[in-house]
């Protein structure tokens, strides 16, 4: 469903009282903040407070989704807004660290969570280390950035011992 | 169901009467990322240099002659596409007249191209790889595909989780990291105006259907594919697509025979006019071919042709034509890229069409 103010994705869905008519709002966490916000000033009568208080939650609701976007992966440095702005996820650790924002949008899409196709002929692999190795290959491009080569010599040696590790493995 | 049993539904479909011919060709991608690397949007150039070196490494141990590497790096994403689908299309419009054999200037054409495999580097994911068929076989499509993604993963890990399957850019890939599609050209459906009923009905089954090149004018060619990719096994996704053309055949039937009962004459006149427009083209002007016209003209034919409306003798020139359209839009990227070895490859052909034309 559209927000009924603009173009985004409603995800509020407000019951309002204004006078004895009821009036449904299916707004976007934006234009919901905003209607929550002029709503806000006090005023007397027990049908606002009563108002305020179903508001109360969904401002807290809106509070939350800020924080979901500004929830950034360790290995990659993507932001969930970054995802949800693209539709691409930074790196494969992302499917662990957004696991919980990813769910309910698979369920969506595939009716589904579970992989039940084929598997890698060799087999799966240690995903902790290949999750690893980014994070270092990452961190090895700033310090050489920052010239500190001397770090850039230890996580050199220790994405040579991960790679070496998983050739004889 | 059987391989067996999806084969011969399909054949049945393919082979049928005239009015039947719905199915340009078929295609099957992977999608697949290099474990231990970010994808491709938040790699470095280093890292985005690397996975091109690892994977044409393997690519090329394939030996695999038919294996086509499309280096398409420099063209928009639109007109990739359009160049890959728009060769299918114009091959297959009038792929009944190779059976002609007195017909030597198609020879160039008539190279019996029944699958090819294809590989692209670092777009959305690391690795896609896929097998486009002139024909709807998708099942074979796919043990060439399994085949080769086994034996590339014998000496590359790909981002693999045991619960969410391969691990994509998009999550709409995710799982299988499969799309199976089947090229349909539906004129009647579209100029009675059903496309949209009948893709609303499929779409609730978990098939999608587009038009082939994302747009309204594109001749009344669609592209039926899965929708999802996660929770089921490779060999069902593939056969819930096959399973929807029977379906759209029967309503395009259908349409085909409305359009005859009442539109006949009319129908017959479109197809005559577009059938000599086409036959106008010349290969030298080919920069200002308008695409949503020809491609329209295009549809037209090929209905002209399914229903007989059309002499077939004559038109292997347009397919020629249309050879040298795709050479001629190739030679102008190879010479962009500086390639100046294709160029020359391309040149040559250009000129081999040309020749045969004029004899």
């Amino acid at each position: 469903m559209k927000c009924q103010k603009c173009q985004k994705q409603a995800t509020f869905h407000i019951t309002d009282l204004t006078g004895d008519e009821l009036l449904a709002l299916h707004l976007c966490p934006d234009c919901a903040k905003q209607y929550l916000k002029t709503d806000e000033t006090p005023s007397e009568g027990p049908m606002t407070n009563a108002l305020q208080k179903q508001l109360k939650p969904l401002e807290q609701a809106a509070e939350d989704l800020r924080e979901l976007d500004s929830k950034v992966c360790p290995i990659c440095g993507i932001s969930f807004f970054e995802f949800r702005q693209a539709g691409r996820l930074g790196c494969p650790h992302d499917y662990v660290f957004f696991q919980a924002e990813l769910e309910p949008l698979l369920i969506n899409v595939h009716g589904q969570n579970h992989h039940v196709g084929k598997q890698p002929k060799r087999g799966v692999r240690d995903t902790e280390s290949q999750t690893e190795l980014i994070r270092l290959r990452r961190e090895m491009k700033e310090v050489v950035e920052q010239e500190d080569y001397e770090r850039a010599t230890e996580i050199r040696d220790q994405i040579r011992s991960i790679e070496e590790g998983q050739q004889s493995g | 169901m059987t391989r067996f049993e999806v084969s011969r539904k399909v054949s049945k479909v393919v082979d049928g009467n005239l009015e039947a011919d719905i199915v340009i060709g078929s295609r099957i991608r992977l999608a697949r990322n290099i474990a231990g690397l970010p994808f491709v949007d938040h790699a470095t150039s280093d890292q985005t240099a690397h996975i091109e070196k690892v994977i044409m490494h393997e690519a090329e141990s394939l030996s695999d002659p038919t294996i086509v590497f499309y280096d398409l790096a420099g063209l928009e994403e639109l007109e990739r596409q359009f160049v890959l689908d728009l060769e299918r299309v114009s091959r297959a419009v009038l792929r009944k007249d190779q059976d002609l054999s007195s017909q030597p200037k198609a020879s160039l054409l008539s190279e019996p191209v029944v699958s090819e495999l294809s590989v692209q580097v670092n777009e959305e994911d690391h690795l896609r790889f896929s097998v486009t068929r002139n024909d709807c076989d998708l099942l074979s499509a796919w043990e060439l595909l399994d085949r080769t993604d086994d034996r590339i993963s014998q000496n590359i890990d790909f981002a693999f989780d045991s619960q969410r399957g391969f691990l994509t850019a998009c999550p709409a890939n995710l799982g299988t990291g499969l799309k199976a599609s089947v090229m349909v050209h539906l004129p009647a459906l579209a100029q009675t105006r059903q496309t949209e009923k009948v893709f609303r009905t499929l779409h609730k089954h978990g098939i999608n259907v587009r038009g082939l090149f994302n747009d309204e004018a594109s001749g009344n060619f669609f592209r039926v594919s899965n929708q999802l990719t996660l929770g089921l096994t490779e060999s069902d996704l593939i056969t819930k697509v096959l399973d929807a053309i029977p379906v759209i055949n029967r309503f395009e039937c259908k349409a085909r025979e409305f359009v005859l009962d009442n539109n006949r004459d009319a129908l017959r006149r479109d197809v005559q006019v577009a059938y000599e427009n086409l036959g106008r083209v010349d290969v030298d002007q080919v920069r200002e071919i308008e695409w949503a016209n020809t491609l329209r003209e295009l549809s037209l034919v090929r209905l002209g042709v399914a229903l007989e409306m059309l002499d077939m003798s004559k038109a292997s020139q347009i397919q020629s034509m249309f050879e040298s359209v795709q050479l001629k839009k190739r030679l102008d990227s190879a010479i962009a890229d500086e390639n100046y070895q294709l160029a020359a490859e391309l040149r040559d052909r250009i000129r081999e069409i040309g020749e045969g034309g004029q004899s």
